[in-house]
């Protein structure tokens, strides 16, 4: 299960706690009377998800008449989602649905692994991303060259002036 | 019994009251004339005492007015006399006390503008003096104000104007980067936004971020 793509059902740390809880719900459910897993999956998950947990649960090879093997199914997947690595995501625009998949895509693509993302909008950062991972930060964000570029320019326009305007308001001294 | 007796008694007697009472009818108005003759008597005395009294009434009154009217005009002579004098008395005091306030605002003008003239000298003087050791205290403080002051001063404000510079360079360049990064931020569509994310994701893979 470690290296299970749960991006269907989350992307980021807040709809994967989320999604957790949930979980945490319908296993709490599983040995009352009169469980029904269909319609406690409805009622938690919603029609779409449901319909994805309960094709997950196939692949998986859960039984699901068998509440016993569910609830340490459904254990055993909290452990798994709480163990995956999250990474935080400093960006400047506000991430779509689409840039949420998009990202979930690339990381089974390249790391091998979902990773579970916590991001931050700060329009500061102009373009690009600053990732924060295991403590450590990456700026490849184009707010520090976009500045240093404007800085240049301005040194270059002022320089260009102020000898100028030095030289006209200096006062003679006799 | 016998009636003519009877009525020969009553008869008699009927007469002496008759008379009785003609007697005492008598008697009383004899005694009512006495009466009224006093009467009238007594009232020929009363009016004779009142006609005295209103007669020395009068002569009382006349002889006070009389003698009233001769104390107002003894009064009003005294009166206008004394009014005479009075006049003629403040006349002179007021002709004295001019006399005595020309002299001594003269006097006192006199010794004003000699007092006044010795004042103006000895200030004059004194100014003179006083504006003599300010000048020289005035060049003395002006020669080290050119000396120590005024470079240092010079020195602070290219100090002071640099600094400002400074300033104004800085909250320019803090403008133009907020003005630039807002536009370059609208500029940018979410296609090319997600891009660069993912470049980002190519470097940080690159450089074996998530290794």
């Amino acid at each position: 299960m470690e290296q299970t793509d749960f991006s269907e059902f989350f992307h980021t740390r807040s709809e994967s706690s989320n999604f957790m809880a949930r979980i945490a719900n319908i296993s709490d459910k599983v040995f009352e009377t009169g469980f029904n897993l269909e319609k406690t999956l409805d009622r938690e998950l919603g029609l779409e998800k449901k319909d994805k947990f309960l094709v997950f649960l196939r692949e998986n090879n859960v039984s699901l008449d068998s509440p016993k093997e569910l609830k340490d199914f459904l254990d055993k997947l909290q452990q798994t989602i709480s163990k995956l690595p999250i990474l935080y995501i400093n960006i400047a625009f506000d991430p779509s649905e689409e840039t949420l998949k998009l990202l979930s895509e690339w990381f089974v693509l390249n790391a091998k692994k979902q990773f579970v993302f916590d991001i931050l909008v700060k329009p500061d950062l102009l373009a690009g991303a600053v990732l924060n991972f295991n403590g450590r930060f990456f700026d490849y964000s184009a707010k520090t060259k976009f500045e240093k570029i404007v800085k240049n320019v301005m040194n270059e326009e002022l320089v260009s002036k102020i000898p100028n305007q030095q030289q006209s308001n200096t006062p003679s001294t006799n | 019994m016998p009636i003519l007796p009877i009525e020969i008694l009553t008869i008699i007697a009927d007469v002496v009251i008759f008379i009785f009472v003609g007697y005492y009818a008598y008697t009383l108005r004899k005694k009512e004339k006495e009466v009224d003759k006093i009467e009238k008597k007594e009232d020929a005395d009363y009016h004779k005492i009142v006609d005295n009294a209103l007669t020395k009434e009068r002569q009382i009154l006349e002889d006070a007015t009389q003698e009233a009217d001769e104390i107002i005009s003894s009064a009003e002579y005294v009166r206008q006399s004394s009014k005479e004098a009075i006049d003629h008395a403040l006349q002179e005091l007021v002709k004295q006390i001019q006399k005595e306030s020309i002299s001594t605002a003269t006097g006192f003008m006199t010794s004003y503008s000699d007092h006044l003239k010795n004042l103006a000298t000895s200030s004059l003087t004194d100014f003179e003096d006083v504006s003599k050791a300010l000048q020289a205290d005035l060049q003395k403080q002006i020669k080290d104000f050119r000396e120590s002051l005024l470079p240092d001063l010079e020195k602070e404000l290219d100090e002071y104007k640099k600094m400002r510079l400074k300033q104004s360079e800085e909250t320019i360049a803090k403008i133009v980067q907020k003005a630039s990064s807002d536009i370059f931020n609208k500029s940018i569509s979410l296609e090319d936004h997600q891009k660069l994310l993912i470049d980002s994701l190519e470097k940080a893979k690159a450089e074996g971020v998530f290794d």
